[in-house]
């Protein structure tokens, strides 16, 4: 009997152990002025000890809940205790972080604590595994998988994580961030673009040539083997002589560094998994679906048009996906060259000793690639053709 | 038609992303000059001297584009080579490099060096070098002040004494690897003053950032109580260290001037009168200042520019 | 209607086709056969030209097709291959539609056309028509290849082993059906196969090839009693006489069956068994329970309790069978007649070993 109670929900008894763990450590570091060394605080030297009970409580429920057998009930408990963690988790850190900086200079800074961050990793691992059981109820998934991000976001917009260091670099240079934002955005989308056009083309030249396909696929293979910082580096000399040699290049914007080298190496960087989904994507087609489209008269345009695309176009999507979030990564590393980029708040923060400054960058960067990955998986789906999705008839 | 609700929704979100930069242009009703691109390092005190020149430019007529914090002084300079940016705060010393003279003694002497930097970048680049200020940003060794104190620490000859005498606790330096193994850093540093740091006194990083460095001498991380640090750094208050003096003039002068492409000085030499006033108005001390205002404090560059220049009325 | 005239096909050293020459008939099957090899789909697959002849050329109707566009000429002959290559996104009625959409027909045409088709190959419009290629099974498929390559009532119709890639079930259904369609439709059809009791059993006119040349053109009665040559000789086998069995019915064979209800009266069984050795038996429905004969029946109470149940699908013969089958029946259950059923099971009469000797006879002659 205890074996049936004990059923295997690992990764939501994972989350839960995190969760309590978390409690143990630093929820919030108060520093003397930004690039000091702070002084620890736990949650309950921060919100007092109703608080940390009540945290402690929802743990061990969900603890308790990841033992018990996994039915569909238990799953959207789960959910709902995780998102009420993330809710408090939240708001107590507004409120915390007002109250340490009552008794303090003006200059004084109060940062995230590791007890912070795996109180929130703890809980999105539960709620992913309330996510997998709840597969047939798209309300409760969608509500289980938001309702945190939701609270964030309009506890975000009243200003109520405004004592936090985080917000305080942010506040300072917004004009800045958003010009970073959008130089973010149109490097890694302008450089995705290009690389999908050179890339489709590569690819069906690829599966149309033998000859071709060898060279193709070694140049992609070894061109993802380059470390991002050689390669921006690698790219400016020769741009630099080659803008030095040709002045006209340089009244259009082509020079040795910044947006020309980054957007030439983003480009570099996306081509080879949109060549090999290209590739596999036409090769994948039934070669019979194309001997019995142009044995009925289509012409080859036509086979291609009404056979080869639509059957391959999920393929190639997937791999402008994986480009698209590859190269938002990259596109961080583009501001060491003068590229701009959210990587600009990275490597400021890393060189004033500045740790919030970093998150203001790679905070935004994360959420970046994670809207993407969504919206590219909905572009995959959208583009798979009706006769081709599993699982219906 | 879901397909098509989805495209609409999808282009919507890319021009909400977009938006943001293209609301942000140019809408001035009067005709401006320029458009001149100032760009800097990404250090503080960059951003602090190109947010001044940003202003002051702006303030006297021209479309300025702000491209500071560019990146490292490598891409930076190719940037300025590149016609990437216009102008960039520079350090007179830095010329030493530039133009492979390391040796020369005239980068000891301030004015000797501008000069010679000034004449060589005409020459070679079509660069020109405005004034500079009159502050010393060169390579300095700060020290844990309670150390300083208790051994009665103020110049690097007391340095000297202290090390060959043996004394304890040991001194731990922390540099970047240029400050360690460059032979016109400690090195100079060493033979000027007659001691010897061994390996276990020295930690070497690879960023040249100083206040990385002084970060670990000011929380005694690994013992280390010295560090590199530079004349104008605003976090040596902070984090209680001092610098040490250094009498016998070590090390080369490094003043901040602006450089500034040739082509566009020919074009609006009126850029001499409204940035040399405010270069030659920043000494060590002030700059120290705005610099610990904007590392220590986190105020914003443009902020605690304006504030300067408005405090000293070079901006009404 | 089409002629093919010393058609040579080289691929660099290699001869594929070597000088075939072959008319084909308006409304005739002509069953390109022959070992792995020969040539058979390289000639079928230069008829629509998508292998272009060396040298020699192809008539339809007196054209010659090198000189008409290649997709136009496609367009105008249906054309199935073994593993039907049914376009996996578009659903049947989409597959269906293609030639007719690429002939820029009116809709209702098309839909009209779909429905006719499905009915004709035998499955129901309503369910089939939105299904997906992935939903069907491989009868299935191969029954829409057809009706796809029928879809623009080409005159003319390429077949490269349609029926091959299922089991031999299915198989025989598809074959059965194939006739069927071909009585009423009378299209012009080249068919390459590898099977020869296919081939005996659908062609107007078979021909052999080998290595690439023209052995033996003839109806399969001649082929089977007198073949050209000692490779035609081995390769139709030594079993010919059972061949030529298969391409009759046994609709002209079947005599009427002496039956009894299965809650008939003992005595009536006995008196109806003295004249043949055993009866069918069978129930209200006129459905085929077993048989009864003289031994079973003495000392039984009841006619049910005598029974000799057989496995119906075993013992008896479905009315659209051949007589090969009939004969192998026979051999099988160690019967010397066969009762014959139609599809609702009932009894329809039987078939007699005596028969099937008669007609063989008669076909050696």
């Amino acid at each position: 009997m205890i074996r049936r109670l004990v059923t295997r929900d690992s990764v939501a008894l994972t989350g839960s152990v995190i969760g309590l763990v978390s409690l143990l450590f630093g929820w919030l570091t108060l520093k003397p002025n930004r690039v000091a060394e702070g002084t620890s605080f736990g949650l309950w030297e921060s919100a007092g000890w109703p608080v940390m009970l009540a945290m402690t409580g929802l743990w061990v429920t969900c603890l308790v809940l990841s033992l018990v057998a996994g039915k569909v009930v238990r799953k959207v408990s789960l959910g709902v205790i995780a998102n009420l963690i993330v809710a408090v988790t939240f708001i107590t850190v507004g409120w915390t972080s007002g109250r340490l900086l009552e008794t303090q200079d003006a200059i004084a800074r109060v940062s995230l604590g590791v007890g912070f961050w795996l109180t929130l990793g703890g809980a999105y691992v539960v709620v992913f595994s309330a996510r997998q059981g709840l597969q047939e109820r798209r309300l409760w998934r969608h509500l289980v998988s938001l309702t945190g991000v939701i609270v964030f976001i309009v506890l975000l917009t009243v200003g109520w994580f405004d004592q936090l260091s985080v917000l305080q670099e942010f506040s300072g240079r917004q004009e800045r961030f958003l010009q970073e934002l959008q130089k973010h955005v149109l490097l890694f989308g302008g450089s995705v673009s290009v690389g999908t056009v050179f890339g489709i083309l590569l690819g069906i030249w690829a599966t149309r040539s033998r000859r071709a396909e060898r060279p193709i696929f070694f140049l992609a293979n070894i061109t993802q083997t380059i470390p991002s910082l050689a390669l921006f580096g690698l790219l400016i000399a020769p741009l630099s002589a080659l803008s030095f040699a040709v002045p006209w290049l340089r009244d259009i914007g082509i020079r040795g560094v910044g947006v020309t080298p980054a957007v030439i190496a983003l480009v570099i960087y996306s081509l080879l998994p949109i060549v090999r989904n290209t590739y596999v994507g036409l090769r994948q087609v039934d070669v019979a679906a194309i001997d019995a489209g142009l044995g009925m008269g289509m012409t080859r345009a036509q086979v291609f048009r009404k056979i080869e695309v639509p059957l391959a176009a999920p393929l190639v999507l997937e791999g402008i996906r994986t480009a698209s979030v590859q190269s938002v990564g990259l596109t961080t590393v583009a501001a060491l060259i003068g590229a701009g980029g959210l990587g600009w708040f990275i490597f400021r923060g890393v060189g004033q000793q500045a740790p919030d400054l970093i998150l203001v960058g790679a905070i935004p960067i994360i959420f970046l690639a994670l809207l993407v990955d969504i919206l590219m998986r909905g572009a995959v789906r959208w583009a798979t053709p009706r006769g081709l999705r599993e699982g219906e008839g | 038609m879901k397909r098509l609700s989805e495209l609409i929704f999808a282009l919507t979100m890319a021009l909400v992303l977009l938006a943001p930069g293209c609301a942000g242009g140019e809408e001035s009703a009067e005709k401006l000059k320029g458009p001149i691109t100032v760009g800097s390092k990404i250090d503080t005190e960059g951003s602090l001297l190109a947010q001044m020149m940003i202003l002051m430019l702006r303030d006297g007529g021209f479309e300025v584009v702000d491209k500071s914090q560019f990146g490292p002084t490598s891409v930076v300079k190719k940037a300025l080579e590149t016609d990437e940016i216009d102008m960039y705060p520079e350090y007179t010393g830095n010329g030493a490099f530039f133009f492979d003279e390391a040796d020369s003694p005239v980068w000891k002497d301030a004015a000797r060096g501008y000069d010679r930097v000034k004449e060589l970048d005409l020459e070679r680049n079509d660069i020109l070098w405005l004034k500079p200020a009159p502050a010393n940003n060169t390579w300095a060794i700060a020290i844990r002040r309670d150390l300083a104190e208790e051994h009665n620490l103020e110049t690097l000859d007391d340095l000297a004494a202290y090390v060959n005498a043996g004394k304890d606790p040991p001194i731990k330096l922390i540099g970047s690897e240029e400050f360690v193994n460059s032979p016109a850093a400690l090195p100079a540093f060493q033979e000027a003053y007659g001691f010897t740091l061994d390996k276990q006194q020295l930690v070497t990083v690879s960023s040249g950032d100083t206040t990385q460095t002084e970060k670990a001498a000011g929380e005694g991380t690994d013992q280390i109580n010295a560090a590199m640090a530079y004349g104008t750094d605003g976090t040596i208050d902070a984090f209680s260290l001092v610098v040490l003096g250094d009498p016998r003039g070590v090390q080369p002068v490094y003043e901040p001037a602006p450089r500034v492409r040739g082509e566009i000085m020919e074009k609006y030499p009126e850029i001499t009168d409204i940035l040399d006033p405010v270069f030659e108005s920043l000494t060590l001390e002030i700059l120290q200042e705005l610099n610990g205002r904007i590392g220590v404090a986190g105020e914003n560059p443009a902020d605690v520019a304006r504030d300067y220049l408005t405090s000293k009325g070079f901006l009404k | 209607m089409i002629r093919l005239e010393q058609v040579i096909k080289l691929y660099g050293e290699t001869t594929a086709v070597d000088g075939l020459s072959l008319e084909v008939t308006r409304g005739e099957v002509c069953v390109l056969i022959g070992p792995s090899g020969c040539g058979k789909t390289t000639t079928l697959r230069m008829v629509n030209r998508l292998i272009e002849p060396t040298s020699g050329s192809i008539f339809i109707d007196g054209e010659d097709t090198s000189r008409i566009r290649s997709e136009k000429l496609r367009q105008s002959i249906g054309y199935a291959i073994q593993s039907v290559g049914l376009f996996p996104h578009m659903t049947v009625a989409a597959n269906i539609a293609v030639v007719p959409e690429l002939l820029h027909w009116e809709k209702q045409s098309i839909a009209t056309r779909t429905e006719e088709l499905l009915g004709l190959v035998g499955l129901p419009y309503a369910e089939y028509v939105g299904k997906f290629p992935h939903q069907l099974s491989g009868g299935e498929a191969q029954r829409i290849g057809v009706a796809r390559a029928l879809a623009a009532d080409p005159p003319m119709l390429l077949m490269d082993e349609p029926f091959g890639a299922v089991d031999p079930l299915t198989r025989e259904r598809l074959q059965a059906q194939f006739v069927r369609i071909q009585q009423d439709l009378r299209k012009t059809v080249i068919l390459v196969t590898h099977d020869l009791d296919e081939a005996i059993r659908l062609a107007d006119r078979i021909a052999i090839m080998e290595a690439g040349r023209l052995v033996q053109h003839d109806t399969p009665e001649t082929i089977l009693s007198r073949p050209a040559n000692k490779f035609v000789h081995d390769f139709v086998g030594t079993d010919r006489a059972l061949k030529r069995l298969s391409r009759i019915g046994i609709t002209d064979f079947v005599k009427p069956a002496v039956f009894v209800h299965v809650d008939g009266s003992v005595e009536a069984a006995i008196l109806a068994c003295s004249e043949c050795s055993w009866v069918w038996v069978v129930d209200d429905a006129n459905r085929l329970v077993g048989w009864v004969d003289r031994n079973s029946l003495s000392g039984a109470s009841s006619v049910r309790d005598s029974v000799v149940r057989g496995d119906t699908e075993e013992i008896a013969l479905a009315n659209t069978a051949t007589l090969r089958e009939a004969l192998s029946r026979m051999l099988g259950q160690g019967l010397r007649s066969i009762p014959v059923i139609d599809e609702g099971w009932r009894l329809a009469g039987q078939v007699e070993l005596g028969d099937i000797e008669t007609a063989t006879s008669e076909a050696r002659d």
